[in-house]
């Protein structure tokens, strides 16, 4: 099997379009619309967050898994690990799936940008597991408990508990993710720091050039959640470091 | 605020696959917004030189209030484009078409 897949090689059925992340923040901007969907400029936004997430999960499924298969010469825990994480990303994929189909919509009716996928493509275990289990799924503790609360405005419950069972997972997989980061690194500063930095870059895409900001859930595009990130264990200096990063963001 | 098409967009993706396919270089001009996208920069006289037997509409996504086909001609050579339409003074047009 090939190992280290690049970035053009994810496969998908023929109706699931891809369209880079910048050509969409362009078409978008045409139209006098914000890079990224707003709840109060799209009337489509629960149906296209719901969609992004979708095929977020699906990327993130893909993304533990050539883990299990890129890396040997790694502890037999950490393959069994990212093997669990595969298990919890298809059952998310399962239940949004459902959930697109809850707000009528189907996988297929927005485009997938990949980006979460880009990240999934380090070469090193650790900077693999600091972009995908600290980056992307921190930024799945906001866009999670940012849609929960939408849903709770909404009155929606089945979307407010569903979200709610899929932001638990995410929670231990940015502490597991953690948890390899140091102990993969143990002994080796170097290395940790450039898995750190390799984190901070993927953080910095995932604030879609001011998208994610600290804000009410239904006025910004991302909201940052301090208590889904605590939960997960990242530190008040590191969610202070995110939101200031964010906020220069805005100003690029 | 922009008027509204009333025929819905899938038709008009559908029109302009059949106006390549019939080689209808003033249908196809006309199905375009004044400044057309394209990429590569000559792709429509890559089209006119080309013979296409027929069509695929393979997807379909919303970006806000425009739409993107995926639209594969099979032929002798088989090509597949995104073709993005908007909505311009009540009528659906191209405003942009990539090969992929």
């Amino acid at each position: 099997m090939q190992k280290f897949l690049q970035k053009e090689q994810l496969a998908r059925e023929e109706h699931i379009m891809y369209i880079p992340s910048d050509k969409i923040f362009q078409i978008r901007t045409e139209q006098g619309l914000p890079p990224m969907a707003l709840p109060t400029t799209d009337a489509d936004f629960i149906q296209n967050r719901m969609h992004g997430i979708c095929v977020g999960e699906i990327e993130a499924m893909e993304g533990a898994g050539r883990t299990v298969c890129d890396f040997e010469e790694v502890p037999w825990e950490f393959t069994l690990d990212m093997a669990r994480q595969v298990w919890d990303e298809s059952r998310h994929t399962e239940i949004y799936e459902r959930l697109l189909r809850h707000v009528q919509s189907k996988i297929g009716e927005y485009p997938e940008s990949r980006i979460l996928w880009h990240c999934a493509c380090a070469e090193d275990p650790a900077a693999r597991v600091a972009g995908v289990n600290r980056g992307l799924e921190g930024l799945a503790c906001d866009v999670f408990a940012q849609l929960i609360q939408l849903a709770k405005k909404l009155g929606d419950p089945i979307i407010e508990r569903a979200v709610d069972f899929v932001l638990a997972d995410e929670i231990t997989h940015v502490r597991m993710g953690s948890i390899w980061m140091r102990k993969l690194t143990e002994d080796d500063p170097a290395r940790r720091q450039m898995a750190l930095d390799f984190q901070h870059h993927i953080d910095e895409l995932f604030n879609f050039r001011g998208g994610r900001q600290e804000g009410p859930a239904d006025q910004v595009s991302i909201s940052i959640s301090r208590e889904a990130r605590k939960m997960a264990g990242f530190t008040d200096e590191e969610i202070d470091r995110l939101v200031q990063a964010a906020s220069a963001s805005v100003a690029y | 605020m922009t008027e509204q098409p009333t025929v819905p967009v899938e038709q008009a993706a559908e029109a302009h696959a059949r106006h390549i396919i019939a080689g209808d270089r003033a249908a196809v001009h006309q199905d375009c917004a004044a400044q057309v996208l394209q990429e590569p920069p000559d792709l429509y006289a890559q089209l006119g030189a080309l013979t296409f037997a027929r069509y695929a509409v393979l997807g379909h996504v919303r970006i806000g209030s425009q739409h993107v086909f995926k639209i594969r001609y099979f032929g002798t050579l088989t090509m597949t484009l995104h073709h993005r339409f908007g909505a311009v003074d009540g009528q659906w047009l191209l405003l942009e078409s990539e090969r992929v």
